[in-house]
C-alpha cells in the first residue's frame, strides 16, 4: 500500500469488466455462478442463519414437516449468496440424495398465473433430473383453461415425485406472487397445503402485500427473516476474505491496521451494509487501481440508479420528500430537523418516518432522548447525485477518495499524471475534486466512531472502546488520542492515559474543547497517582485559558475547589467554590454541586448559619439534579440540629424524606453525621432526639440506615470527651426506644458493647457480647480506647 | 404456518382430537379458534389418523370462488378417495358421466351447461355417497369456509347477481346433514363465521344455517404439551441453553402455550450467538412485540376491529359512535385491569370515557369480543383478555404503559 498510484489510461467499462474477467471467481452480481468453495470462503456474517436454513431444508426433505422461509433484504445485500450456500450444502448431503428434488426458479421468470409457475417448476425439474421429470407437460394440457392446465401439470409432477419432496428456491418472490395474482396465490397455497410435498426458500427485496396483508392468501405462511446489513466489522471481514482470495496479502494486512479499519468505516458510510458494493470495490482498493475504483463507483451508481428511482417512485410525495432530504443531509437527522428542512408538519414527518422505517427506507437510532433517522441504504445518496451532477465527478466518491488516500498521495499522483500522455482525464478530475472536497466523510465517520466509542464506554466494553479510539486517531487525531487516553484512564492505566492526553494537549491544532477535556482528564489521572500539584496545575490551565468554554472552566474550578478541600486548604477551596457559584452562565448543576461542597466546608468549620443558607439555596434551584438536591435535603438537618429546635430539626428530616428522590443514592443521607450533630447538643436533650429520630426513620422504613449510622457514630463516642453518665444516657436512650425495632437489634448490641469497652478501657465486652463479624466492624471504630489499652 | 408440521409430528392434540371424534359421532362441528392456534394442523392430523368407521376428506376451500367450483372440489375429493379405496364405489364414475363431467389433471370439471344446477348436483353427490357408504360416516373437513363464502358473495355482488349462493351452499349443506345420518362436516377458518353470516344474512334472513353444528373451541396446548413441544424444538434447532427447563418454562409462559409463537421464539433463539437464558426469552418476546415490522402480525388484533365492528351504536345524545371505537376503549381498560372485570365494571369504565347509556349494547359488544377470542369470561362471568400475550401487546401498541387506570 505504499507504492504510488500507477498511471493508467481510463476506460471505465473496460476496466471493471477487465477486472471481472481477470478474476472470474468472485462475482458481485451472480454469486450463484461462483465456485461453491469460493462462496464458502468469502461468506460472512450469516453463519447461524445459514445453519438454520440448511437444518430446515433437511427436516423438510427427510420428514413430513415442511418449512417455508422468506429472506428479505435490499438489492445487493447477499440474498443470492445465502440461497446458493443453502443449495450447496443440501446438495452435498448424501442423506438427501434420494429424498430431495430441487427446483431453483429463474430470478427473472415472468409469471402471469399459476400455469407459469407450474411450467417453470416442471421445466427446472426436467432439466435437473431428466430421468424422472423429462416429459411433455404442455401437450397434455393444451386446450385447457390456464388454471386447469396448471393443476394438471402439478398433478403430473407430484405423480413423478414419488415419495420424495421438492425444495423450491424462488428469488424475487414478490414479483412471482404479483404474477400469480389473487386466484393463483390461493390455488398455489391450497396445493402446498393439501399436498405437503414442497418446502420453500424464497427471497425478496422488501416486504410485500401478498405476504404481509391480512387479506392475502400467503399471510403468515412464511417464516420471514429480515437480513441485517453488514456491520463495519462484517464489511471488513468480507473485504479481508476477498483480498485473501485475490492473493492481496498487503491489503489483508492493511485492513487489520487502525488506518485500514477507519477507511472501511468511511466506506461503510457510503455503502451501508451492501455486500455487492464491497465485493465490487474490493477489487480496486489498492492504490494501483485508483482509476478502477472510480470507474467501479460510477458503474455501481449507474447500475443502481433505476432501482433507487423505482424505490422513490413508489413513495407518496411527502415520503419521497423526506427521503430526498435525508439523502441530501450529511448524516442522521431528527424529526424536527427534517420537518424544518421539508416544511412538512412534524406530526406528519413522524408518521411517515414510521412507515418508511417499516418499509426499509430509513433506519433510526436513539442518541440520548432524541431519535436520529438516516438512510437504510446509503447508496441511494450516490444514485441521486448521479442525476444531479450531469457528468461532473460525483462529490461523494471524491469525498471517499479523500478518505481512502491521503492528501499527499493524491497530490503526488496528480503531479505524476498531469501532462502525461494518455493520462486519464476523468481520474484527474476526480483527484482535483477530491483535493478540494470538504472533509465531510472524514467528519461523519469520525462522529459515528465517536458515538460508537461512547456506547462502548457506557457499557464498559473497554477493549472495543480502545479499538475504535485507535481508528479515530486516523480520522481525527486529537479526538482519537483523547478517546484513547480516556479509555486508558477508565481501565486504571493512568500513566499511559497521561501520555495520550499530553499528546493531545501538545497538539498545535487541537480544538480548545478537546484540549480542555484532555486537561481535565489528565488532572484526574494525576489525582489517581496522588500527584496533587500536577492535578491542580491542569485545572488551573483550563481556568486561565481565554477561550475555554464556560462549562469546562466551571468544571475545572469545581474540581480544583474539591481538591483543595480534600487537602484541607479550606480557604482556597472556598474561593474556587464561590467562584463557580458566581461564574456567569456556568451550568446550574455545577453551581449546585459547588454550593453543596460549600455547605460541607462550612459545616466542618462550624459555620452552621451559612450551611443552612448553602443547602437551602440548592433545594430552591430547579436546575439542580435530583441527586444533588436530595443530597442537600438530607444534609440540611445536620446543620439545623446544632442551632435549631428539636421540632424544626425533625421537620427538616421529614421534609428530606418527603421531597428527596428515593431513586438516588443520596436518599436517606448519612445518619451518622446527623447523630454526631445530636451529640453536640446538651446531653439532656438526647433522649427526646433519639426517640424522635427512631420514629422518623421508622415512618420512612429507613431504620436499617439509621442502624448503620448508629454503629458508625461509635467512633464519635470514642473520640469525644464524654462522661460515663453521658455515655450511659446515650446508650440507655437507644436501648429504650430502639429495642422494639428488629432492624436495630444488632446496632444496639454493638453500641452496648462499645460503650462498655469505652468505659472500661478494654475490649472484653466485645468478646462477651458480639459475634466475630460484628467485632470486626466495631474494633476500628474504637481506635482511642483500644490504643490506650 | 412457516412450517407445515406432518401429522405424526404434531404435539399435544390427541386428547382434543379424541373429543372432536366424540362430538362428530353426535353431529357436525364448527371449529372456533383464535388465529395461530393451529386449526389446520389439527384438521390434517384428523385426516391422517382417522378411525376406521370414518371416511375423512380434507379440502382447503380458500381457492374456491363459485358454487360450481365448490361442487367440483367435493367431487374431486371423493374421486381421489375412491382411487385409494375402491369401496366407495363405481357409482361415482357413473355420476360424473351423468352430469357430463370431465376429469382434467385429476380435477373433475362440471360442464358450463350444468353450472346452474350445482345445487342439485351437490345434493345428489352427497346423498349418493352416504347411501353407498352406509356402514361408515362420511366426514368432510373444510378449511377456510368463511373465506370461500365471502369470496363467492363478493364476486356475485360485483357481477350484479342476486343468487346469494353462499347462503344457498350453507342451506343445502344443512339440508343434507338433516337428511343423511352418516354425513358429517367440520367447518373452520381464520375469519369468524359469525361475522360472515351476519354480513351475508343482512336484516331479513331468518335462517340459522349452522345452528345444528356443535361449536368446539381449539385452545392453546396444555402446559405440559407446550413444554414438550418447546423441548423438541430446542433439540431440533440445536439451541444451547444455560439450563433448559427454566428456558422452556419461560417460553411456555410468554407464548401462552400457542404452538405458533413457540415455533417463532425457538426459531429466533437459534440465531442468538450465546447460550440462551430465560432473560433472553423475555427480551426476544418483547422485541417481537415492539418490532416495527410486526413479525408476529399482532397488528391484526387492532385492524380487524375496524373490519368486523363496522356498525355504529348510539350514544346518550343519539349520536352514532363506531362500535370499533367502543370495543377499543373496552380493551384499553381491560388491558390495564389487574383482575377480571364484571359487565357492570366494564359498563362503568366505558361510561367514564363515552356518553353511552345503553347497557345492552355493551353486553353485546363484550360478547362479540369474547366470540372473537379477544376476551374470555371467568367462572363469575367477569371478562379478561383471553391471551396475556395479546394483552401485553395491546398495552404496548396502544401506548398504555405507564398509564394509571
Amino acid at each position: 500500500m505504499t507504492e504510488p498510484i500507477a498511471a493508467s489510461s481510463y476506460v471505465p467499462q473496460a476496466t471493471v469488466s477487465e477486472a471481472v474477467f481477470r478474476r472470474p471467481m468472485i462475482s458481485a452480481y451472480t454469486p450463484s455462478n461462483m465456485d461453491p468453495k469460493t462462496r464458502e470462503r468469502i461468506f460472512v456474517q450469516r453463519h447461524q442463519l445459514l445453519r438454520q436454513a440448511v437444518r430446515w431444508c433437511e427436516e423438510s426433505m427427510l420428514t413430513g414437516n415442511k418449512h417455508h422461509a422468506l429472506y428479505i433484504g435490499p438489492r445487493g445485500c447477499g440474498k443470492t449468496h445465502l440461497v446458493s450456500m443453502v443449495h450447496d450444502r443440501v446438495r452435498a448431503n448424501p442423506q438427501l440424495a434420494d429424498k430431495m428434488r430441487i427446483a431453483w426458479l429463474g430470478e427473472d421468470t415472468v409469471f402471469t398465473g399459476l400455469i407459469d409457475l407450474a411450467l417453470e417448476i416442471a421445466d427446472e425439474l426436467a432439466k435437473a433430473y431428466p430421468d424422472e421429470f423429462a416429459f411433455d407437460y404442455r401437450t397434455g394440457a393444451r386446450g385447457l383453461a390456464p388454471d386447469d392446465a396448471a393443476e394438471q401439470i402439478l398433478g403430473e409432477i407430484v405423480r413423478r415425485l414419488g415419495d420424495r419432496s421438492i425444495l423450491l428456491i424462488m428469488e424475487n418472490l414478490d414479483r412471482a406472487m404479483r404474477g400469480l395474482g389473487d386466484t393463483g396465490q390461493k390455488k398455489w397455497r391450497a396445493f402446498l397445503q393439501e399436498q405437503g410435498r414442497v418446502a420453500t426458500v424464497a427471497t425478496s427485496q422488501q416486504l410485500f402485500e401478498d405476504v404481509s396483508s391480512r387479506e392475502a392468501a400467503f399471510y403468515g405462511f412464511f417464516e420471514i427473516i429480515h437480513l441485517e446489513p453488514l456491520s463495519v466489522d462484517d464489511a471488513r471481514d468480507l473485504m479481508e476474505k476477498i483480498a485473501r482470495e485475490n492473493d492481496k496479502a498487503d491489503l489483508v494486512e492493511f485492513l487489520r491496521t487502525p488506518e485500514g479499519r477507519y477507511r472501511v468505516h468511511a466506506l461503510h458510510h457510503l455503502a451501508g451494509g451492501n455486500h455487492r458494493m464491497y465485493v465490487m470495490v474490493s477489487e480496486f482498493l489498492t492504490k494501483e487501481s485508483l482509476d478502477g475504483l472510480v470507474a467501479c463507483f460510477e458503474e455501481l451508481a449507474e447500475e443502481l440508479t433505476p432501482y433507487f428511482q423505482e424505490r422513490i417512485r413508489s413513495l407518496s410525495p411527502q415520503q419521497a420528500r423526506i427521503v430526498q432530504s435525508l439523502c441530501a443531509a450529511d448524516g442522521a437527522m431528527t424529526v424536527k430537523e427534517i420537518a424544518e428542512e421539508t416544511f412538512i408538519p412534524e406530526r406528519n414527518v413522524s408518521r411517515q418516518l414510521g412507515e418508511l422505517r417499516q418499509r426499509g427506507y430509513v433506519r433510526s437510532e436513539k442518541r440520548g432522548k432524541e431519535s436520529y433517522y438516516d438512510m437504510a441504504e446509503p447508496l441511494m445518496r450516490l444514485c441521486l447525485e448521479v442525476k444531479k451532477q450531469r457528468g461532473e465527478p460525483l462529490k461523494l466518491v471524491a469525498a471517499f477518495l479523500r478518505v481512502w488516500y491521503s492528501d499527499s498521495e493524491l497530490q503526488q499522483e496528480l503531479r505524476n499524471e498531469m501532462g502525461m500522455p494518455g493520462a486519464n482525464a476523468r481520474c484527474l478530475a476526480y483527484m482535483k475534486v477530491a483535493l478540494q472536497a470538504d472533509d465531510v466523510l472524514r467528519k461523519i465517520a469520525g462522529q459515528e466512531m465517536a458515538s460508537e466509542f461512547q456506547r462502548h464506554i457506557e457499557s464498559e466494553r473497554f477493549d472495543d472502546a480502545r479499538e475504535i479510539a485507535e481508528e479515530l486517531v486516523c480520522a481525527d487525531p486529537p479526538l482519537g488520542l483523547l478517546c484513547r487516553g480516556l479509555t486508558h484512564n477508565k481501565i486504571g492505566d493512568a500513566r499511559t492515559a497521561i501520555t495520550d492526553l499530553s499528546a493531545v494537549i501538545e497538539l498545535e491544532n487541537a480544538p480548545v474543547t478537546i484540549k480542555s477535556t484532555a486537561l481535565l482528564a489528565r488532572a484526574t489521572c494525576y489525582s489517581r497517582l496522588g500527584n496533587v500539584e500536577e492535578e491542580i496545575a491542569d485545572y488551573t490551565i483550563v481556568i486561565n485559558a481565554q477561550d475555554a468554554p464556560i462549562e469546562m472552566k466551571a468544571r475545572a474550578l469545581l474540581a480544583r475547589g474539591l481538591t483543595y478541600g480534600a487537602i484541607r486548604d479550606l480557604r482556597r477551596a472556598m474561593a474556587d467554590l464561590v467562584a463557580v457559584v458566581e461564574l456567569e452562565n456556568a451550568p446550574a448543576r455545577h453551581k449546585a454541586t459547588a454550593l453543596v461542597a460549600q455547605g460541607h466546608i462550612n459545616s466542618a468549620i462550624g459555620n452552621f448559619e451559612d450551611v443552612v443558607a448553602d443547602f437551602s439555596a440548592v433545594i430552591r434551584m430547579p436546575e439542580a439534579s435530583p441527586a444533588t438536591r436530595t443530597c442537600a435535603l438530607f444534609c440540611l438537618p445536620e446543620a439545623t440540629i446544632p442551632i435549631k429546635s428539636l421540632s424544626e430539626s425533625i421537620a427538616s428530616i421529614r421534609r428530606a424524606f418527603e421531597d428527596g428522590d428515593p431513586e438516588t443514592r443520596e436518599y436517606g443521607g448519612d445518619p451518622s453525621a446527623v447523630l454526631n450533630m445530636v451529640l453536640r447538643r446538651e446531653h439532656q436533650s438526647w433522649p427526646e432526639f433519639i426517640q424522635e429520630l427512631i420514629s422518623v426513620y421508622a415512618d420512612y422504613k429507613a431504620l436499617d440506615k439509621l442502624g448503620s449510622g448508629l454503629t458508625e457514630s461509635i467512633a464519635a463516642l470514642d473520640d469525644g470527651d464524654y462522661s460515663e453518665a453521658q455515655l450511659d444516657l446515650w446508650n440507655s436512650s437507644w436501648q429504650e426506644f430502639g429495642s422494639k425495632h428488629e432492624e436495630l437489634e444488632i446496632p444496639l448490641k454493638a453500641l452496648n458493647a462499645a460503650i462498655e469497652a469505652i468505659k472500661t478501657g478494654n475490649d472484653l465486652s466485645l468478646f462477651k457480647h458480639l459475634p466475630l463479624e460484628i467485632r470486626k466492624i466495631i474494633r476500628p471504630l474504637l481506635k482511642n480506647t483500644l490504643l490506650k489499652e | 404456518m412457516a412450517k407445515q408440521v406432518a401429522p405424526e409430528n404434531v404435539v399435544g392434540r390427541d386428547k382434543l382430537i379424541g373429543r372432536i371424534w366424540k362430538a362428530i359421532d353426535q353431529g357436525s362441528v364448527v371449529f372456533t379458534a383464535e388465529r395461530r392456534i393451529g386449526k389446520t394442523t389439527v384438521l390434517k392430523k384428523m385426516q391422517a389418523e382417522s378411525p376406521p368407521n370414518k371416511v375423512v376428506l380434507y379440502a382447503d376451500l380458500e381457492k374456491v370462488d363459485s358454487p360450481t367450483r365448490f361442487v367440483e372440489v367435493v367431487l374431486t375429493d371423493l374421486k381421489n378417495y375412491q382411487s385409494k379405496k375402491a369401496a366407495i364405489g363405481r357409482w361415482l364414475g357413473g355420476l360424473v358421466e351423468s352430469i357430463g363431467g370431465t376429469e382434467i389433471g385429476g380435477v373433475i370439471k362440471i360442464p358450463p351447461q350444468q353450472k346452474k344446477g350445482w345445487q342439485s348436483i351437490l345434493e345428489k353427490i352427497l346423498t349418493d355417497t352416504c347411501n353407498h357408504q352406509t356402514n361408515q360416516q362420511i366426514v368432510f373437513l373444510w378449511d377456510e369456509v368463511p373465506y370461500m363464502l365471502q369470496k363467492i358473495d363478493a364476486l356475485e355482488e360485483k357481477s350484479g347477481s342476486t343468487d346469494n349462493s353462499s347462503l344457498a351452499i350453507l342451506d343445502s349443506l344443512r339440508a343434507m346433514r338433516n337428511e343423511n345420518d352418516n354425513l358429517r362436516m367440520i367447518f373452520t377458518g381464520s375469519v369468524g363465521l359469525h361475522h360472515v353470516l351476519r354480513d351475508l344474512r343482512g336484516q331479513d334472513y331468518a335462517s340459522q344455517p349452522t345452528n345444528d353444528m356443535e361449536k368446539v373451541e381449539i385452545g392453546p396446548l396444555a402446559l405440559e404439551d407446550a413444554a414438550t413441544l418447546a423441548r423438541n424444538l430446542l433439540g431440533q434447532e440445536a439451541v444451547t441453553c444455560d439450563s433448559q427447563e427454566p428456558v422452556i418454562a419461560k417460553i411456555v409462559e410468554l407464548t401462552d402455550a400457542v404452538p405458533f409463537y413457540i415455533h417463532r421464539v425457538v426459531t429466533r433463539m437459534t440465531l442468538l450467538e450465546s447460550t440462551v437464558t430465560p432473560k433472553d426469552v423475555e427480551v426476544l418476546v418483547q422485541r417481537q412485540l415492539v418490532d416495527d415490522s410486526d413479525p408476529w402480525e399482532m397488528e391484526h388484533f387492532r385492524e380487524r376491529l375496524k373490519i368486523y365492528y363496522r356498525h355504529n351504536l348510539p350514544d346518550a345524545d343519539g349520536n352514532s359512535i363506531p362500535a370499533a371505537s367502543l370495543a377499543g376503549v373496552l380493551l384499553d381498560f381491560l388491558a390495564l385491569a389487574p383482575s377480571p372485570r364484571s359487565i357492570d365494571q366494564c359498563y362503568a369504565d366505558l361510561r367514564s370515557k363515552v356518553r353511552i347509556d345503553n347497557r345492552d349494547d355493551v353486553v353485546q359488544l363484550l360478547k362479540s369480543l369474547a366470540q372473537d377470542h379477544y376476551l374470555v369470561r371467568d367462572e363469575k362471568g367477569r371478562y379478561r383478555f383471553r391471551f396475556p400475550l395479546v394483552q401485553r401487546w395491546w398495552r404496548t401498541a396502544q401506548g398504555l404503559e405507564g398509564t394509571k387506570k
